[in-house]
């Protein structure tokens, strides 16, 4: 019998990865499992099929649709905590379904609403979490900063990039809300090529990510309520290649971790792409990486090409900081050896190497099956050998 | 593309089981909050699908849950040792609803009792180090005490509204603290979650079972609370969920005090009639959503004769008719356990001029048994509702 929970659709992996990361935000309360797996048995009722982007996003946004206009219902009486229930979820349908679009005039209109019902939700349910700015060259990247709980003065900060399909909305709340409670502060970054940054600012990733790691730095370091001295660097998924960039090129950040190693030779992985695209048997829709990296006419040729310059080779050996990286025996998206010769090139003496596998659980793809399994295990790590000054737990 | 016809299984794990079906998405129902994985949950159910063949199915039930409440637990402690009190806390909290989980289908005795303890030290060990606003408290009762938790609301100052929330036939505080408490506190409601006569550890280790006339408890709860500082005595209202929809609607017809009420879902109107059914299908070899033993355990009944008796006493004919407080009744609309058409005897039985009756269908959730699919939605909803009816 096939495993629910990681593989709601069966052999179709492409959907069940997208809808793991969505049913990967239930432990937050911010999506209803009841209402996933009603979108789920539409798909399954209009044929299951991975490259029915139709059915896909549009089962995704009627649910969205659905939910959003009860929560306008709710807060027009007055009920604006159950409102914001409401919108929070309308905000992680929209962008389950965005994914599987490409880009143009229909995906611009699914993230505006997801954003815009992202937005009024988190106002409402996370009023404490800052919406902020981060100068960035000749403009800015979009972030949540989340302030640790019962800390007075500098606390430990720690800066989260995404993927290659997340956003700040999913990390400020599944780190955010555990690094709070550990009395470290969170700055949840869409950064180049990732989320509203690429969407609405249209801003594509980069191989040198040290430039945003510096601006995150320097905007982190110039509040009076971060220790400068105690701030980490971290990426999950894609930004599993960010984060030791970061970590060798920036220095100032004292600890990295890689939430899921990315393929240590990318250009590789994206030939093996191509041909498994033709097949539909990739997690990652064909327009995903040209559109992420900002390859004129979404033209695959030329991602690969670019894919050359994306390496860590001779990069991870000059981390020094203390550096964890996190990875599941079961991720079918990067195999847990991608993460074993990552770490092998660190170069810092300290460095931990954590594979979780399927009976302790969160084996999947950064551990998006059990996402508090990886973040307790990363938030204790930083604790023990980061942030060994002034934390709470 | 593949053959599969059926998405999921969120509401029924196990297709032809309806009382594992029901247990499992209990557990389930407590996801929203953190407090259990729902990847450990369907590990724990794949090994019991695996087990299928074997006789007896709930030994498979308890040893499966056990097996992996004692892996968590054993990472809790470990956590602990470590010094790392936040996930320590995150373990014990799941180790004790997977323990609490084992506990349901063991028959009354030490062995359940020593279960009961297993899942006891790891809730109040994990709600200790996660929730450090809510309070443990005995409530005199009778000359003895009700085992309760009283979750403050944050940042409020002075006296605040506060909700009684007593638990159903096999539930406990330890959920309804989280799932009602959690979110009534943002709305500036304290919450007292008991575990009542017949429930919980009020039941189990002071033994003390249930009974008809639950305005004893609901008085020993308001007399608790009315005597705290923080509390506005004149805004406390009364909920109960599961079986609890009866104990609720029975306190507000005696003890005045209360404000407001709320059945989160109805129990069954005619409870002899209910039981008499219970009997004859476990003598049909039947199964319910129930325990066979859980109706005569939880009510200290010495037969099926007494059994019976007690039934008859929970009747709410002639009682809710005095009920003046504003009042709300909720179900949902696929409800296995209590068919939703038992809801409105209820309501329509209940005296207040201000009464509301909300049924939850399956397109917007929250459809099942106390709207444990969707706990967050059914919740919600009677926050609201009680902002409204409270506001001053």
């Amino acid at each position: 019998m096939a495993n629910h929970w990681t593989d709601q659709f069966g052999t179709n992996f492409s959907w069940s990865n997208a809808t793991m990361v969505t049913k990967g935000m239930a432990p937050y309360g911010v999506v209803a499992l009841g209402e996933i797996e009603r979108i789920g048995e539409k798909l399954i009722a209009r044929g299951n099929d991975p490259t029915d982007k139709e059915a896909w996003y549009q089962e995704w946004c009627a649910m969205g649709d659905h939910v959003a206009k009860l929560g306008e219902d709710a807060e027009a009486k007055g009920r604006t905590l159950s409102a914001g229930d409401y919108y929070m979820r309308a905000g992680y349908y929209y962008y389950t379904g965005e994914r599987m679009v490409p880009p143009g005039d229909i995906k611009t209109k699914i993230y505006d609403k997801a954003l815009k019902n992202f937005q009024r939700g988190f106002k409402i349910r996370y009023p404490k979490f800052e919406r902020v700015d981060v100068p960035y060259e000749n403009t800015t990247l979009p972030a949540y900063f989340v302030k640790a709980e019962g800390v007075s003065g500098p606390a430990p900060t720690v800066v989260v990039f995404d993927g290659l399909d997340n956003c700040k909305e999913m990390s400020s709340l599944f780190c955010g809300l555990e690094f709070a409670r550990r009395g470290f502060n969170t700055l949840a970054i869409d950064g180049p090529g990732q989320g509203e940054a690429l969407r609405i600012q249209k801003l594509p990733s980069r191989w040198d990510y040290e430039v945003p790691g510096k601006a995150a730095f320097d905007y982190v370091a110039g509040r009076p309520d971060v220790d400068a001295k105690q701030v980490a660097i971290m990426g999950y998924s894609f930004g599993g290649y960010c984060a030791p960039r970061i970590a060798a090129l920036e220095p100032r950040y004292v600890g990295g971790v890689a939430f899921g190693a990315m393929w240590w030779d990318m250009h590789a992985w994206l030939v093996r792409s191509q041909e498994q695209m033709k097949k539909g048997a990739m997690a990652t829709s064909h327009f995903q990486v040209p559109w992420v990296f900002g390859v004129p006419d979404l033209d695959f040729n030329k991602a690969v090409d670019l894919m050359k310059k994306f390496t860590l080779e001779g990069v991870a050996q000059q981390v020094k900081s203390p550096f964890l990286t996190l990875h599941g025996t079961n991720d079918r998206i990067i195999p847990p050896g991608e993460a074993e010769i990552l770490h092998g090139k660190i170069g810092s003496k300290i460095k931990t190497l954590k594979i979780f596998d399927e009976i302790e659980g969160g084996a999947e793809h950064c551990q998006v099956d059990d996402r508090q399994a990886g973040v307790n295990f990363i938030a204790d790590w930083l604790s023990e050998n980061v942030f060994t000054g002034k934390v709470k737990a | 593309m593949s053959e599969q016809t059926k998405c999921g299984n969120w509401v029924e794990h196990f297709p032809g089981n309806a009382k594992w079906s029901n247990a499992i998405q209990i557990v389930k129902g407590m996801a929203p909050w953190g407090a259990v994985s729902l990847g450990e949950v369907d590990r724990v159910a794949a090994r019991l699908n695996a087990r299928a063949g074997e006789g007896d199915n709930d030994t498979a039930w308890k040893q499966e849950w056990e097996a992996m409440a004692d892996t968590v637990a054993a990472a809790a402690d470990k956590a602990e040792a470590a010094g790392h009190r936040v996930t320590a806390g995150d373990h014990y909290m799941r180790a004790g609803n997977y323990y609490y989980s084992a506990e349901r289908m063991i028959p009354p005795g030490d062995e359940r009792l020593g279960y009961y303890k297993k899942a006891i030290r790891c809730y109040h060990a994990g709600i200790e180090r996660l929730y450090p606003n809510v309070e443990p408290v005995a409530v005199p009762y009778q000359g003895k005490a009700m085992d309760a938790f009283f979750m403050k609301a944050p940042g409020v100052s002075g006296r605040a509204p506060a909700v009684v929330v007593f638990n159903g036939m096999d539930n406990c505080k330890e959920m309804s603290v989280i799932f009602a408490g959690l979110e009534f506190a943002k709305r500036g409601f304290h919450t007292l979650a008991v575990d009542g006569p017949g429930q919980g550890s009020t039941f189990r280790l002071r033994g003390i079972p249930g009974r008809f006339d639950y305005e004893h408890a609901g008085t020993a709860a308001y007399d608790y609370l009315a005597g705290r500082a923080d509390v506005d005595a004149g805004r406390i209202a009364i909920m109960g969920y599961s079986f609890g929809g009866y104990y609720a609607a029975r306190i507000a017809s005696f003890e005045k005090r209360y404000a407001a009420g709320i059945s989160l879902s109805a129990a069954n109107w005619d409870m002899y009639t209910w039981q008499l059914n219970a009997q004859k299908n476990r003598a049909a070899g039947k199964p319910g959503h129930a325990n066979p033993f859980q109706w005569r355990w939880v009510m200290g009944a010495k037969d099926e004769a007494d059994e019976l008796e007690i039934a008859r006493k929970f009747s709410l004919e002639g009682v809710v008719g005095n009920i003046t407080c504003p009042y709300l009744v909720t179900h949902g609309q696929n409800d296995k356990v209590i068919k939703a058409e038992e809801a409105p005897k209820l309501f329509d039985a209940i005296g207040s001029r201000k009464k509301h009756f909300k049924i939850f269908t399956a397109e917007e959730g929250g459809a099942e048994h106390a709207h444990v699919d969707h706990r967050q939605l059914g919740v919600g909803f009677a926050a609201d509702w009680l902002s409204d009816t409270l506001a001053r």
